[in-house]
């Protein structure tokens, strides 16, 4: 079980990572830092582009599954 | 006619991204098969042989397995090569977007060195995020 769950914190502390490296992306091409905000702000910012990552995951997931059972976008 | 535009455009794309690893993966699954093929026609040889050397033959399973452990090794060195490739050209393209520093991922060790200076170090701790709607909740007085 810790097998899993340790997979699972790795999964999440890689999807964490990457919202904050798209959070600063973010405030960067808006001409801001990150310092420019509140503890606040900068976590709304960061759940904002970690719900999106995971939106895209699951939307991705869903086509595969799709791509499995042969509902084919080709035909 | 969109699909086709599509479907060219999806393949290309995956072409240019993936054209060293599906050329190296075809060449290992080539090597593969030659090295099924070439060990069977050895024991083949052996068994047409009079005498079959039982030591040759443990040898050459021995090696035949050394070279598919040996393939199997190159293949993970070379994902990760791929791996470490691509993330150094995305830190070099913000590097050169948006200023040295900026692209750099801040590893689990360098979370401790940067303590305090990171804006982001509470974020990382914590297990849930609130969102913007969380924090009007919570503020709202009665």
């Amino acid at each position: 079980m810790s097998v899993f769950s340790s997979i699972k914190g790795k999964y999440h502390e890689r999807i964490r990572e990457k919202a904050i490296g798209r959070a600063q992306t973010r405030i960067i091409i808006a001409g801001k830092s990150p310092e420019d905000f509140s503890e606040e702000e900068l976590e709304i910012i960061v759940k904002e582009e970690e719900d999106k990552i995971l939106g895209d995951a699951k939307e991705k997931g869903l086509l595969a599954l799709a791509a499995l059972l042969g509902l084919s976008l080709w035909s | 006619m969109i699909f086709q535009t599509l479907r060219w455009t999806l393949l290309i794309a995956f072409w240019r991204k993936y054209k060293s690893n599906v050329i190296y993966s075809i060449i290992v699954i080539i090597t593969l098969v030659a090295l099924q093929y070439l060990h069977a026609d050895y024991l083949q040889y052996q068994q047409m042989t009079a005498e079959p050397n039982e030591q040759h033959i443990a040898i050459s399973f021995a090696v035949k397995w050394l070279l598919i452990l040996g393939l199997i090794g190159s293949v993970i060195w070379m994902w990760r090569q791929a791996d470490g490739e691509t993330a150094d050209k995305g830190r070099k393209f913000v590097d050169k977007s948006f200023g040295k520093g900026v692209g750099k991922k801040t590893s689990v060790k360098s979370q401790t060195v940067d303590k305090g200076q990171d804006p982001f170090e509470k974020i990382r701790a914590k297990k849930k995020l609130r969102s913007k709607a969380d924090f009007i909740v919570e503020n709202k007085d009665d």
